[in-house]
């Protein structure tokens, strides 16, 4: 089944149209980026498919599931899980108990039985906190799961989000701009992360600013601007395209002009 | 043992009134700790604590029951108003909350049959003073399950990031109405305890004071952890008592002051694990920090 299918997806704030008649689909296990400068949509984009907004028009479903009237928890259920352009950890936990947060729905737990701590609960517990570990030894964090993540660096403060994107073990992965102000070493971790997650299953969707993520991780582009969709396809033909290029650098005619 | 008897006659009753504001900032900090800021507990308490002192009055149900009573009362009506409540946003929440212990005194006034009136109740019943000590061990012995518990945890987030918290699977209503659930609990509690401390209710007894030692103390003690309100309710009542001795008719300069000094130099509170925590993250991060992956 189709992980993700977005149909004439459509959403004004006041008088900027942010997201136009935007249409294209995630196959599942691969890994899609959605492309674009500055200010084309890609977020708003992100937003709508968590349920954060609502569009003003077009439909989406996730794994065949249309989210219309969906809360955002609600659409989290569905399997979904992301982590955020600008890091969101929440203040005073640790990385290991951010992580603990995002395992949230794996609780399996009655309220009654986790605040009387019942044998089963404290089971659950450890199993979680196991869980917790172990995803992040994946983002290779596992050395520091008992520091605050506001004492963290900031590429590492990204792979503990990361890592809590990954405890409600989602279906869909959405990661906006995950290696955005990262040098070249630590972004490549993230694209071998990525490409890791893929071969495990994940549909991920990938919202990148950077051609050369897009073009080293990616199995498929959409590239966005002005909030409409303005090529797709396999990636390094995307990025060949003339309106991409024209999108990223400038039309060749306008700087011929000066 | 002569001075601890005579240490107890002069201040006894500050001590359980010490008690009672301790659990009353406890009620606040149940919604605070999901990030809605409510003064309901005074109402809660209002409701536990006539319902006791009808209790006390009527029959002869042991203490421990009657006090188990209020809290269920106080859980009943806060479950009512709760969903009333969250249908406001942020900050409307604590007005109409401020609204709600405004109403409640108009209430209680009006009811002489059940509330005595403007005159009150004198509700005569002895107390040993094990009763608020075990009542504020056992809410604090709930706070900090609940802490622990999977509520506890979304309740961080929520109260951090309610967008976040949506976004991982957390239902934000749910864990705000579990909020004033264990409020309501909490603040019938207390204001059984009120009731049984002072010997006497009236509608003076559940009043803007109550939610200004509820917020003070949550402020002053810290609201990130639930020994911060303990602690601050504690001070906030013990300490006009101090000042007093010290300079007479001043009692409410000095937690004003307190609550100012607190909020400059203390803006998380007396209490807060999160101080600690971030001096050992901050050594251990810079001493393990792996060198491949610092940014240049």
């Amino acid at each position: 089944m189709t992980a993700l299918v977005i149909d004439g997806l459509r959403k004004t704030f006041g008088g900027v149209k942010a997201v136009r008649d935007l249409s294209f689909t995630i196959e599942p296990g691969s890994v899609t980026g959605l492309m674009g400068p500055n200010g084309a949509g890609k977020s708003t984009v992100l937003d709508l498919v968590c349920g954060v907004t609502k569009p003003d028009a077009g439909s989406i479903s996730i794994f065949g599931e249309d989210t219309a009237g969906l809360r955002a928890d609600q659409v989290t259920r569905l399997g979904v899980a992301r982590t955020y352009q600008v890091i969101r950890l929440t203040t005073g936990l640790t990385a290991v108990q951010q992580v603990i947060t995002g395992c949230y729905l794996q609780r399996e737990t009655s309220l009654l039985a986790s605040i009387l701590q019942m044998p089963w609960a404290r089971q659950r517990r450890r199993e979680i906190e196991d869980i917790a570990m172990y995803l992040l030894d994946r983002v290779g964090m596992a050395d520091r799961a008992d520091i605050l993540a506001e004492a963290m660096s900031y590429g590492e403060q990204r792979r503990v989000e990361i890592a809590r994107a990954l405890g409600s073990n989602p279906m869909l992965l959405l990661l906006d701009e995950p290696t955005a102000g990262m040098n070249v070493q630590e972004a490549d971790r993230i694209g071998t992360l990525i490409q890791a997650l893929r071969d495990d299953g994940l549909s991920i969707l990938l919202v990148e600013h950077s051609m050369r993520m897009v073009a080293d991780y990616c199995d498929h582009a959409v590239v966005m601007n002005f909030g409409a969709k303005i090529t797709e396809g396999p990636p390094a033909d995307c990025l060949d395209d003339e309106k991409v290029q024209d999108a990223y650098f400038g039309r060749q005619r306008d700087a011929d002009s000066q | 043992m002569q001075w601890l008897s005579d240490f107890w006659a002069a201040y006894g009753s500050l001590a359980g009134l010490a008690m009672v504001n301790a659990v009353f900032a406890l009620a606040c900090y149940a919604t605070l700790s999901t990030g809605v800021l409510s003064f309901a507990p005074v109402a809660f308490g209002a409701v536990g604590g006539i319902l006791a002192a009808q209790l006390v009055l009527h029959t002869t149900i042991p203490l421990a029951l009657i006090v188990l009573c209020g809290g269920m009362a106080g859980l009943g009506f806060a479950m009512l108003l709760a969903p009333a409540l969250l249908r406001v946003e942020g900050h409307w929440t604590a007005l109409a909350t401020v609204a709600l212990v405004l109403v409640t005194r108009v209430v209680v006034r009006n009811v002489p049959a059940l509330t005595g009136g403007d005159n009150g109740l004198t509700v005569t019943r002895p107390l040993s003073m094990a009763v608020p000590v075990v009542t504020l061990l056992c809410v604090m012995l709930g706070f900090r399950a609940l802490h622990h518990s999977w509520y506890g945890i979304a309740s961080r987030v929520v109260r951090d990031d309610p967008a976040v918290a949506a976004g991982l699977g957390i239902n934000i209503r749910q864990t705000r109405l579990i909020g004033f659930g264990v409020s309501g609990f909490a603040g019938g509690l207390a204001g059984v305890l009120l009731v049984l401390v002072q010997q006497f209710v009236s509608p003076d007894s559940f009043y803007v004071h109550v939610a200004f030692v509820m917020i003070t103390g949550a402020v002053i003690g810290g609201s990130f952890h639930w020994l911060g309100p303990v602690l601050g309710a504690i001070a906030v009542t013990l300490l006009p008592a101090l000042t007093e001795t010290l300079v007479p008719d001043s009692q409410d300069i000095g937690s004003g002051i307190a609550l100012l000094l607190a909020l400059v130099f203390l803006p998380r509170g007396l209490f807060d694990p999160r101080v600690v925590l971030l001096q050992l993250s901050l050594a251990q991060a810079t001493r393990t920090r792996d060198p491949r992956y610092e940014r240049r």
